[in-house]
């Protein structure tokens, strides 16, 4: 920094009071600016979504001539363009990535395609070319039928934003990795108009863990979307259902029922999926014509019913509004399924997480009618075991039940299900986890490979925590310089070093504050002084624990870091709050571990390198 | 923090200062006239008053400290008052001794006619900064220097601060 001793003007003196002033009863921290981060990745990935969703529909037009619904649209084509229409958006969607994938490949990037694997292995980089090529692809499938969701892509989009926005940022690691998971919760808040289902889905899918440091910024993101999303299309809950009562309260026990034959039936499904997923994978045909035939299988079922287009979202709301007969849902059912399974097995990027919904659904239908049959007397209503179903299934299949819970009481807004929603959920949770180890997206990041995730292990450490940009004054600096970086800096402490960067100490805006209006101290006095040479120090050699035990003994946000206890050379500094967010990663760790067991690795994907994954994503 | 009014000045304008900061110029250490030929001798001879002083618990690390302050950046008023001082662990307490000599001694950025050695716990900075700000300012007045030459002892010397 260069030296100056020009003396601050009585104006600027006035500033760096009034400075003082706010940084002392505000304290605006890294926890605050990371706030607002959140609050700018939730309104712009918001915003991605959208763009996501206009674009869809465009392309939609230009395949069904129709801008209505997609299920509307294909009901309005003749039948052989029923079935050429999801063939053609197969095979776009498969060359695009095909192509996108060579061109992508040729450039070697330490960034992942994923915003699962960036936030929970990765180092917060998401690659820009690759989301772009899958964000293509997802747009010709999803655009032309294909039975996969939508809401996969819009929170990729939303990731990437977030993602580029930490790289500029310049953050740590943690706090990169948290800035995805602040855009994934924005997308899926976006997706489903869902703020809270939104926050807990990352906190407790991705992360793992729900820690208030890491909480706080997604619920922020996630509401500062869902409100951007209403300002555009309004809120209303996606399945408002009509009034819901309980006519007697031992409609509990079949309720409980259904959550346990609900949990028996999800590894059921997720079997499907990686069934239908390993029978594509044998056919030794490139990703267009997987991709081709994928779309031709759903088109070939859209001809007879063509309400299988699309994620199911109107379908589920049809659900919810006509009264379909048990053999309609039945059939329904049964070619969703079909369609599901090969949109995703063929490897359609896109997600399952709006199918997922609509199976339980259907299937929560069913059982409630079954019900009604066979005890009329306790008069079920069917509309309530299908949302209770809804979310025991889906929290059987993610194996997430606090976020299944709180995604279907914000989807329906209804809380007279929630004391019965929340038993299901928990039944269909423990007991699909019987049979399942990795869940719906354990499955994701097994995809990536052990050996990657491993490798993406060892390197987080204190050396991904440092901030390499610290400000410093030289020992010599004057008062007046010092008054002048505090004026111009967010900090609460300076670093002093000297020619050759050791550290010597760092000065306390604390115990300079009261003195920063007077100009007779600016040429007596020099950093030298007034620096506190035993402030706490770290190195990368010490660990995190000893980190947090140096962070206790003072009262600072942030700690230099020097390369070792002897040069004391400084080379940055780390933050309380990056150390919080890296440690609450750590905690979610030995879980991800546990789902990504190094005994299956498979797909073109393995190689987490950066290339485009000719598979469909899981979430969403 | 306790603070005592020490001057009273015309027309209500009034100075604060800490009361441990009031009580360590009070008990300053007063050298007049001060014989020196150099920055070195001059500050040699200041701490000589400090011997005795029990405030003191390492006298030559408070020599080694405050010259090796002198090297990195003198601190010097340009009407000829010098401030040798550091911040050390070798004084348990802020400890003053003012040197007074009637021929300038040269310092290496200028003329001295005033010392002011001044010695600081590390952990003081607000009373070393309120301490300096307030000698710093003060002496920056009109006359003040002319007026503090004529100084006999410390009771004199503050005095002649606030007329």
């Amino acid at each position: 920094m260069p030296r100056s001793h020009a003396g601050l003007s009585p104006a600027l003196r006035r500033l760096l009071l009034l400075k003082v002033w706010l940084v002392e009863h505000f304290r605006l921290s890294d926890r605050q600016v990371t706030l607002f981060w959140a609050a700018a990745i939730g309104f712009f990935g918001a915003l991605a979504a959208e763009s996501f969703r206009k674009a869809t529909d465009f392309l939609q037009f230009l395949g069904t001539g129709h801008l209505s619904s997609i299920i509307t649209s294909f009901e309005d084509l003749p039948l052989w363009q029923r079935f050429l229409v999801p063939t053609i958006g197969g095979l776009l969607a498969g060359l695009t990535l095909f192509f996108g994938n060579r061109l992508i490949s040729s450039v070697r990037q330490k960034s992942t395609t994923d915003y699962m694997e960036a936030v929970v292995v990765g180092n917060g980089k998401i690659s820009f070319r690759a989301s772009l090529v899958k964000t293509i692809s997802a747009l010709f499938s999803i655009s032309s039928g294909a039975s996969i969701g939508r809401e996969g892509p819009l929170v990729q989009l939303s990731s990437l934003l977030a993602s580029l926005a930490g790289q500029v940022r310049r953050c740590p690691v943690p706090q990169k990795r948290h800035m995805v998971a602040c855009g994934a919760a924005a997308g899926i808040a976006s997706a489903y108009n869902a703020p809270i289902a939104g926050a807990f889905f990352v906190a407790e899918i991705i992360l793992g863990t729900v820690v208030v440091e890491s909480l706080g910024p997604l619920i922020l993101a996630s509401v500062v979307a869902t409100f951007t999303t209403r300002a555009i299309h309004g809120g209303s809950a996606l399945y408002r259902s009509p009034d819901l009562e309980f006519h007697s309260r031992w409609e509990a026990i079949p309720i409980c029922v259904m959550g346990l034959l609900l949990g028996f039936l999800a590894p059921v499904f997720l079997q499907l999926l990686r069934r239908s997923e390993k029978l594509f994978s044998r056919l030794r045909s490139p990703a267009p014509v997987k991709m081709a035939i994928g779309g031709a299988i759903v088109g070939g079922i859209a001809i007879f019913w063509p309400q299988v287009c699309g994620n199911g979202q109107d379908l589920l709301s049809s659900l919810f509004h006509q009264n379909w007969d048990f053999d309609t849902i039945l059939i329904l059912l049964i070619a969703k399924l079909a369609a599901t399974s090969a949109t995703f097995g063929s490897g359609a990027v896109g997600g399952v997480f709006t199918p997922t919904l609509f199976i339980g659904s259907a299937l929560g239908f069913l059982y409630g009618q079954t019900v009604l049959l066979l005890f009329p007397g306790l008069q079920p209503d069917p509309n309530i075991y299908g949302l209770v179903g809804m979310g025991a299934f889906l929290s059987a299949a993610s194996g997430a039940p606090i976020m299944a819970i709180l995604m279907v009481f914000e989807l329906t807004l209804s809380y007279t299900i929630v004391p019965y929603l929340m038993v299901a959920c928990v039944l269909g949770y423990y007991c699909s986890s019987i049979f399942e180890r990795r869940f719906m997206y354990g499955e994701s990041l097994e995809r990536k490979g052990a050996a990657f995730f491993n490798s993406q292990l060892a390197e987080v450490s204190m050396t991904d925590l440092i901030r390499t940009d610290p400000i410093t004054l030289p020992e010599q600096a004057s008062f007046a310089e010092v008054a002048r970086t505090f004026l111009q800096f967010q900090f609460q402490h300076l670093y002093v070093v000297d020619s050759s960067r050791r550290f010597l100490g760092a000065i306390s805006l604390h115990d300079v504050k009261a003195f920063l209006d007077r100009p007779e101290l600016e040429t007596v006095v020099i950093a030298a002084d007034i620096m506190d040479e035993n402030f706490p120090r770290i190195s990368p050699l010490q660990g995190t624990a000893d980190a947090l035990r140096k962070f206790s003994e003072t009262n600072s946000e942030r700690l230099p870091v020097i390369d070792n206890f002897n040069s004391q050379r400084l080379i940055g500094s780390v933050s309380k709050t990056d150390l919080i967010l890296h440690l609450a990663g750590e905690q979610s760790r030995p879980a991800v571990a546990r789902a990504v067991e190094p005994d299956v690795v498979e797909g073109p994907a393995a190689s987490g390198d950066g290339a485009v994954a000719t598979k469909g994503d899981t979430t969403k | 923090m306790r603070r005592a009014i020490l001057l009273g000045r015309t027309s209500g304008e009034r100075e604060l200062i800490n009361t441990k900061t009031l009580e360590s110029l009070r008990t300053a250490a007063f050298v007049n006239p001060l014989a020196a030929g150099s920055e070195i001798e001059a500050i040699e001879r200041l701490l000589e008053e400090l011997k005795t002083n029990p405030l003191v618990a390492d006298l030559t690390e408070l020599k080694r400290t405050i010259i090796e302050r002198q090297k990195v950046d003198p601190p010097f008023l340009p009407m000829g008052v010098a401030f040798p001082h550091a911040r050390t662990d070798s004084v348990r307490g802020i400890v003053i001794v003012v040197g007074i000599s009637p021929q300038p001694i040269p310092f290496s950025v200028g003329s001295a006619r005033l010392v002011l050695l001044i010695g600081v716990p590390k952990k003081a900075v607000a009373e070393y900064l309120e301490l300096t700000s307030f000698l710093a300012r003060h002496l920056r007045g009109e006359n003040v220097l002319d007026r503090l030459m004529g100084t006999t002892n410390i009771e004199q010397f503050l005095a002649a601060f606030a007329p």
